[in-house]
């Protein structure tokens, strides 16, 4: 399902900034010292019902802020589901950057939107989503190499205590 | 670790092992990965594995100017994508094992055997 194509942006201001709290190990490559592709799950763009590509809005918040919410979320995510999530990094972007991806598919299009969308606990929750419909999984595995390198311009470690 | 057993392993994982709902790769999807290494020249380095929360697993190579980003969801297709410069390859083809598509051996013709 695509949304965002009325080019509106969910309430969120140009430059308000997100943050994507990553929690597990697996998205992270020590090798190269870079995230790995798959941080970034093709369906969650596409897919409301999965709430899209989850990220907070963070606007006025300080890193140390930033990272105590990336514990206190592996912290309740350990206790909830007794498998080990570890705070790793928060991911921070603005939603002028984000949304500044064109639409290789269309003229004067953009790529992406972010939206804010509440959830119960979370009332700093919103979704990036996929603007273009219908684009293929290798469409979507270019646009989300972008993005990833967008997000690893800003990257806060946030190690566990 | 070898890199089809990390392959393999991440068919445990738990529910929500990433903190957003995330899935289990299915058996299949591990296979298909497994079978497109096995398809691989010596001669080409050893990719990094990797999973994703929607379920597909896949395997990538990258570097300071190129990454070859290939996926697999089980369900008998290989999609892929791969930057080297300005150059850009991408595809979404039907996958059974026994060949490498066309464009995405040319990528790492291009990319990996320079």
């Amino acid at each position: 399902m695509a949304v965002g194509a009325d080019g509106e942006s969910g309430g969120l201001d140009p430059t308000d900034l997100v943050a994507r709290k990553v929690v597990s190990p697996l998205h992270w490559n020590p090798v190269v010292q870079r995230l790995k592709p798959e941080a970034f799950p093709s369906r969650d763009f596409t897919d409301l019902r999965r709430g899209g590509f989850s990220v907070d809005l963070v606007t006025g918040r300080s890193d140390s802020q930033i990272c105590d919410a990336v514990k206190k979320y592996a912290a309740e995510k350990t206790a909830a589901k007794g498998s080990l999530h570890t705070p790793e990094f928060a991911l921070r972007a603005s939603v002028e950057a984000i949304e500044a991806f064109p639409d290789r598919t269309a003229v004067d299009g953009r790529a992406f939107t972010v939206r804010r969308r509440p959830i119960e606990g979370n009332p700093d929750h919103c979704a990036i989503l996929i603007v273009p419909e219908g684009l293929s999984e290798s469409d979507i595995k270019e646009l989300r190499d972008d993005l990833r390198q967008l997000f690893e311009q800003d990257m806060i470690l946030c190690p566990a205590a | 670790m070898d890199i089809e057993l990390q392959l393999s392993d991440y068919i445990h994982l738990d529910p929500d092992w990433d903190g957003y709902g995330g899935v289990a790769p299915s058996r299949a999807a591990v296979a298909d990965a497994v079978r497109f290494l096995r398809l691989l020249d010596h001669e080409v380095p050893l990719p990094f594995p990797q999973v994703s929360g929607d379920g597909s697993v896949g395997i990538y190579w990258e570097g300071d100017d190129f990454l070859i980003d290939v996926g697999f969801r089980g369900l008998g297709q290989i999609s892929y994508f791969a930057r080297h410069g300005n150059r850009r390859w991408k595809g979404d083809d039907p996958f059974r094992g026994n060949d490498i598509p066309k464009q995405l051996f040319e990528a790492i013709s291009a990319i990996l055997r320079r």
